[in-house]
């Protein structure tokens, strides 16, 4: 059982929701100016069609001035036309969509492009569907290709996937959303060449913060340094942009300030990104405090909309396991596609928690979008074997043993787990004693701890005096290794035993 | 009052009779500075009248400005008619004559007008020609427009102004085009209008008009406008409702062209456009009837596609000569036109 990702330091890789999420999250405004076509400011045609309207009242003139409205965005001036065309028994479609978008109050704001009618609560093979007839007709639309992109993702098909968004990048390589979603893609899928690729064929890469964002997020991946710091470093200098479009930018930066070890850089960063923050800013800063950046998050912060990953791991931190747990779901219903969300979760149920039930549902729904992740499979065969599901966790175990787990010491641990649970005593314990070696030899006192309370576990349920002799040799390791999840589940372990005892 | 205004009962040009003054409606197009009237010739063929005032208003801070832009102005869409008229091209509304009139006193001044034949109405005007045969005759207004459009385009003439009122219908001859105020000329000094981003009605503009983004070739720029506005015009006869204000109001607020919208290049919006724009099109798909669907929606995708340089037939890319080229639309119009004729003669025939 393991996390598989403790290790390996957190990147602000962007966050890859639907268009339409993106787009209320504020993720794809551009700083607004007036446009170069100083003409369209000008109100003398709006007043001729508003004098046509008022002369003519008719279908026409109605149809005239709302269209012209909607450009000059005075949508409040064609109102009566725009109710005038919704009162027409044969209106057209359009004539309706119109007067929708004439009579919508100015606060709201909703996208409706084609890829917004695809209906979000479609099962995923659903939507495929969907979005692959809607791709016949307009096959020059990127944002279905990176929606089928994202729908294949979720049920694993990888193929089809990078396929889908090779297809968004080139019909779309200067816009924001889909670079973003490329780079998210192609990182998921360990090809963070081919996403800072696409990053850099981006026109406006030195401008915008959030590609630039990424771009510093991807070299990260790549272990390179981006050749891009000090433009973004000028860029959150200047008042170009609000606090919010350079959220994620001074989160990229703060990141590669803390893993050089400029704590005071990276602190002034972070505090920077945390003035008016995205979800994914927010766990990044959360991360790093976690990993000790002394940083303090505001809690407002953490009431950013989506915030599910910070709230996971700030919930972890706090060892508030239901809360951890909760958000946790949350974060992997946001990205049906995150392997961290369903390791994490996975991990914590059992470790934690000791739901064995809700680890195999966090296995099952992170491995439909990587079906190629051993380590939750690992984590499956894991849950299946403490629920005695002991065929299915063999086949699961198979998997692990033909594509070979690289961890050794979690594949010897869920060995053992294996043999015991399939009444092979012996071979169980030297198989979980082989893995606390290992976890001994590499520095591992985490894993040491973990596979010494595992061992604790299966030997209380089958020799109970055995369990008893083990019990002060496992106690020190766990206070030695000092992680609050193992902690907890040694003392359920040692609550079990007290209890059969008593 | 203007001596524009005052015509009526004189004779003008050669022998025409101003009988009746068309009174325009606030805000109808046609011109601040004309008025429009029917005359009469000896053998009594009517004709319509543009009279434009050069009387200059009054406290206008610049006159001789003023007289100078409305004079190049007249001079413009004279010649461009002329040449049109020179050309023989029979989808075009030219003048019949041109000319200038001395309005007597109390009203004196000089007046310039072109008369052109009278028009039994514009494409507003569809419901008096259009409620028993709507398609047969929709596709072959299509038609002729798109003819039109070929007609002046091979002169090097862009018409940058395309929309229903300027699209005018015959009794007996057809649809034409008119209204050459805002056409721009290849080689020709670059009248005031042609400075402007948009040179015609906003309302109809093209995607790439309203983001500011001028394409270097002159062809391309302003031959793809016109694509533009006849598939804009396509879509209206069939929806009511222009393509621009559609695929505006299927986007989102922050991608907008104006105020306070979008403030990047025309280039990183453009998917949204296309997003909004092909919203637009699958929601319209039911207007039109199904044996002319898919022929009509690949035209009208082909005609409005927001990228300026892939617009126009997919066979035609490889040169700005054949990319923006009307004759594949002429003909699949025309074919249109002969199917939907044909099922109108066969719904008739059948019990």
């Amino acid at each position: 059982m393991s996390t598989g990702t403790r290790d390996v330091p957190r990147r602000l890789v962007p966050r890859w929701r639907s268009k339409r999420d993106s787009a209320s999250s504020g993720e794809l405004t551009t700083n607004p100016r007036a446009p170069k076509n100083v003409e369209l400011l000008g109100n003398a045609f709006l007043e001729e069609k508003l004098a046509l309207w008022n002369a003519q009242k008719d279908r026409d003139s109605a149809i005239e001035l709302a269209s012209a409205a909607i450009l000059l965005d005075q949508r409040a001036l064609a109102s009566a036309a725009g109710e005038y065309v919704e009162r027409q028994n044969d209106a057209t479609p359009a004539e309706r969509n119109l007067a929708r978008a004439v009579l919508s109050r100015p606060d709201v704001v909703d996208p409706r492009g084609l890829v917004e009618t695809i209906d979000p609560q479609l099962e995923w093979h659903a939507s495929i569907h969907a979005i692959r007839s809607l791709i016949k007709t307009c096959p020059r639309n990127p944002f279905l290709w990176s929606e089928l992109s994202r729908a294949h993702t979720s049920v694993g098909n990888i193929h089809r996937a990078k396929d889908a968004m090779t297809v968004a990048a080139q019909l779309a390589p200067h816009n924001r959303y889909i670079v973003r979603a490329a780079t998210r893609l192609f990182i998921h899928f360990g090809k963070p060449d081919i996403a800072h690729a696409i990053l850099l064929r981006y026109e406006g890469l030195r401008h915008d913060p959030w590609v630039l964002s990424a771009e510093i997020a991807a070299s990260g991946v790549l272990e390179r340094t981006s050749k891009y710091i000090a433009v973004a470093k000028d860029l959150v200098k200047t008042a170009r942009h609000s606090p919010f479009q350079l959220s994620e930018l001074n989160g990229s930066l703060a990141s590669v300030e803390f893993l050089a070890g400029d704590g005071r850089a990276s602190r002034r960063h972070f505090q920077s990104s945390l003035i008016q923050p995205t979800d994914n800013a927010v766990a990044q800063a959360v991360w790093a405090s976690n990993h000790g950046q002394p940083l303090q998050i505001p809690p407002q912060a953490l009431e950013v909309p989506n915030a599910f990953e910070a709230n996971t791991l700030k919930y972890q931190a706090l060892q508030r396991w239901d809360a951890a747990l909760e958000n946790c779901n949350d974060w992997l219903i946001d990205e049906p596609y995150s392997r961290r969300a369903a390791e994490l979760g996975s991990y914590i149920a059992v470790v934690a928690q000791g739901d064995y039930a809700q680890s195999e549902a966090f296995s099952r729904r992170g491995l439909l979008a990587n079906p190629d992740s051993l380590m939750l499979r690992n984590n499956l065969a894991v849950a299946l074997a403490l629920q005695d599901k002991l065929e299915d966790a063999q086949a699961e175990f198979s998997v692990l043993m033909r594509h070979g787990l690289g961890d050794a010491v979690t594949f010897n641990a869920t060995r053992g787990l294996l043999l015991y649970r399939q009444g092979d005593f012996l071979a169980g314990r030297e198989a979980y004693l082989h893995a606390m070696e290992l976890a001994r030899d590499s520095k591992d006192g985490r894993s040491w701890a973990l596979a010494g309370t595992h061992i604790l576990l299966e030997e209380s349920r089958t020799d109970p005096k055995a369990a008893a002799a083990l019990l002060p040799t496992i106690e020190k390791l766990v206070s030695q290794a000092k992680d609050p999840q193992v902690t907890l589940m040694f003392d359920r372990v040692r609550h079990g035993m007290m209890k059969n005892e008593v | 009052m203007k001596p524009a205004e005052h015509l009526l009962g004189l004779t003008v040009g050669s022998g025409w009779t101003v009988i009746d003054k068309l009174v325009k409606k606030p805000g109808e197009s046609g011109g601040h500075f004309s008025t429009g009237y029917i005359v009469e010739a000896a053998d009594g063929k009517k004709a319509f009248l543009k009279a434009i005032d050069f009387s200059v208003p009054p406290g206008h801070p610049d006159p001789a400005r003023f007289l100078q832009e409305l004079t190049e102005a007249f001079n413009f869409e004279r010649d461009i008619l002329q040449q049109c008229k020179d050309d023989r091209l029979r989808r075009v509304v030219v003048a019949i004559e041109d000319g200038r009139v001395d309005v007597p006193a109390p009203h004196a001044g000089l007046v310039q007008f072109l008369i052109f034949e009278l028009a039994e109405g514009t494409l507003h005007h569809r419901s008096r020609f259009a409620i028993a045969f709507q398609h047969a005759w929709s596709f072959r207004v299509a038609h002729h427009v798109a003819t039109g459009l070929w007609q002046v385009h091979k002169q090097n003439i862009a018409h940058q102004d395309l929309k229903f009122s300027n699209v005018l219908v015959f009794n007996g001859t057809g649809s034409k085009i008119g209204d050459f105020g805002r056409a721009s000329l290849f080689g020709k000094p670059p009248m005031r209008h042609d400075a402007l981003m948009v040179a015609g009605d906003r309302t109809y503009a093209p995607p790439e008009q309203l983001y500011g983004h001028v394409h270097s070739d002159w062809r391309t720029r302003r031959f793809g406008c016109d694509m533009y506005l006849l598939g804009s015009l396509l879509f209206q006869m069939f929806t009511n409702v222009p393509m621009t204000g559609q695929w505006l109001s299927h986007l989102h607020r922050t991608h907008h062209p104006g105020m306070g919208g979008w403030g990047g290049t025309y280039v990183q919006v453009l998917p949204y456009v296309r997003d909004a724009m092909d919203r637009a099109i699958v929601d319209a798909q039911a207007t039109v009837p199904e044996p002319y669907r898919d022929e009509f929606f690949r035209m009208v995708r082909e005609l409005c596609e927001p990228e300026l340089e892939k617009r126009g037939h997919p066979r035609g890319m490889h040169s700005p000569a054949n990319q923006y080229s009307m004759e594949r639309y002429i003909s699949s119009f025309n074919l249109l036109a002969y199917k939907a004729e044909v099922a109108m003669r066969v719904a008739a025939k059948s019990p």
